[in-house]
């Protein structure tokens, strides 16, 4: 009899239909292995109730769930959830807008640039079985109405705009991962020949938004002292990449075009580029067991074509191509300090100077709480732009602040 | 028997993505607090990219009205989330309360 009571009232638990209230929906993008943004639907739930798996299943909900953006109440975008791969977390079900519909004209410019208030439409009532957390048993069915959810997603915060340019990012390119910022500096007068001067590194990414696999980059060193070898504008106004991050050796293939010149504009050239990035196991541990999360290696190895259309140096235009690795390292030392080594080689084919080759060298650490890093950093080296040596002294010492601007990532 | 995986399988999954990019001691009982300044981006791209794969390769199995499904994890990840979590316990935070649950039939082509 118990037994027959126990039943019924989960069979009642079970069928209990009660109007859902949403407590709130969040924007989330999603770039990676797969590219979409996401609506999340948090519902007001008690503290032992959870979202069944297969709220989804139910019958009522249809295998594919149409959901519509609507601006001004006339249907501009159509996208869907797709019933058997809805997905849900802990208090909320997912709406999936996915890559094909971001890609769309349209959907982007409404979701993304108009900032024209939008609410998402679904045609009939959702309905989504809860489950008690223990048991995994019903307990109830909530109904989300139409009109609930118009009220609940025109009250939700936007998609900003910034979030599409991660989107199309994740879609590839070779610069896509630059980390935006600008650094400033002073060098310090190394010999009597040498001269103070300022200097500012910098590097910036962007997407074409009207173009999916479209990515432009800009980077460069600047100095007021115009003749330093260092100095450098690169522009990069495509590029493309693809990652194998699961082996044991995580990969990168990439190639671009670039456009490059040094400051003064006296030597200008075209650059596409070839590339492979991996990140190595470590070679040396100066921590003494300490513990320190020590970091692997990046090594990046690739081939570029050098097209000048501009020498007014040489007076005369030359085609080149160049070998070159890259090397970035954060090794740290003991309990507190750390090497960074940030180092660039390269052998020109036609020059018939060998390889040639700058790196920096930092070492330093950080200010508490501010976006200061306290370094002493020697740089050496040559340009790979003209292969002039920087300043006569062929090496820099420079003390200072290095400080992150326009981090948007 | 909640499908929401506990937070220490997934301190565990995040680990074993950081340790595709860094050594870290086992033992170390502060490696919550690690921050991410010195990832280079591509480091940030491989840890982003191993914490879902080694998520969608979870599994839950659950039998419901007699129909045995099978459900994979999965979590949105973006490169923006490093600078938001500013410590490694916060990204572990992050995908113990966003986990996602997908039927694996629906996971995502890898």
């Amino acid at each position: 009899m118990k037994k027959i009571i126990f039943m019924m009232s989960i069979i009642l638990l079970g069928s209990l239909q009660s109007n859902a209230q949403i407590k709130r929906i969040e924007c989330e993008i999603n770039t990676i292995e797969i590219t979409e943004l996401q609506f999340q639907i948090y519902l007001d739930m008690d503290s032992d109730e959870t979202i069944s798996p297969a709220f989804n299943t139910i019958p009522g909900f249809q295998e594919r769930f149409e959901v519509r953006l609507e601006s001004n109440d006339s249907a501009v975008v159509t996208g869907e959830i797709d019933g058997m791969g809805g997905s849900c977390g802990n208090g909320y079900v997912v709406l999936n807008v996915n890559d094909s519909m971001l890609s769309n004209k349209g959907t982007a410019k409404l979701l993304f640039k108009d900032k024209l208030p939008y609410y998402i439409f679904i045609p009939a009532e959702l309905q989504i079985q809860l489950v008690d957390s223990a048991g995994m048993q019903p307990t109830r069915l909530v109904t989300i109405s139409p009109a609930l959810m118009k009220k609940a997603s025109g009250a939700m915060n936007k998609v900003e705009p910034e979030m599409y340019d991660l989107l199309v990012r994740s879609l590839g390119g070779e610069n896509g991962a630059y980390n935006n910022k600008i650094d400033i500096g002073r060098q310090i007068k190394s010999s009597e020949a040498s001269i103070n001067a300022y200097y500012a590194t910098f590097s910036y990414y962007g997407a074409v938004h009207c173009f999916r696999y479209w990515f432009w980059s800009l980077d460069g060193r600047l100095s007021t002292n115009k003749d330093d070898a260092l100095n450098r504008i690169a522009v990069c106004p495509m590029s493309f990449n693809k990652t194998y991050a699961t082996g044991n050796i995580p990969t990168e293939y990439m190639l671009s075009f670039n456009i490059e010149a040094n400051q003064s504009f006296t030597v200008q050239r075209y650059a596409p580029t070839a590339a492979i990035q991996a990140i190595l196991p470590n070679m040396v541990d100066f921590t003494n067991n300490q513990y320190r999360l020590r970091l692997k290696p990046v090594l990046k190895v690739g081939m570029k074509g050098l097209f000048e259309y501009e020498n007014k140096i040489l007076k005369a235009k030359q085609n080149d191509g160049q070998v070159f690795g890259e090397l970035y390292y954060y090794i740290p030392i003991m309990k507190t300090a750390a090497i960074y080594i940030n180092a660039k080689a390269f052998n020109n084919f036609t020059a018939g100077a060998g390889w040639e080759y700058n790196y920096d060298v930092s070492l330093g650490t950080e200010l508490p709480s501010s976006n200061f890093k306290l370094i002493a950093k020697y740089s050496r080296g040559i340009s790979d732009i003209n292969c002039q040596l920087n300043e006569q002294s062929e090496s820099q010492v420079m003390l200072g602040l290095l400080l992150n601007l326009l981090d948007q990532k | 028997m909640s499908w929401q995986l506990p937070r220490e399988r997934v301190k565990s999954i995040v680990l074993d993505a950081l340790q595709k990019i860094a050594d870290f001691r086992d033992d170390d009982p502060n490696i919550e607090r690690n921050n991410f300044k010195a990832f280079s981006d591509f480091h940030e791209k491989v840890f982003l990219m191993n914490i879902k794969l080694n998520l969608l390769n979870q599994r839950f199995i659950w039998t419901n009205q007699g129909k045995r499904v099978t459900y994979c994890y999965n979590i949105p990840l973006n490169e923006d989330m490093i600078h938001r979590w500013v410590v490694l316990g916060a990204c572990i935070d992050y995908v113990y309360n966003k986990q996602q649950l997908l039927e694996v039939q629906n996971k995502i082509a890898l």
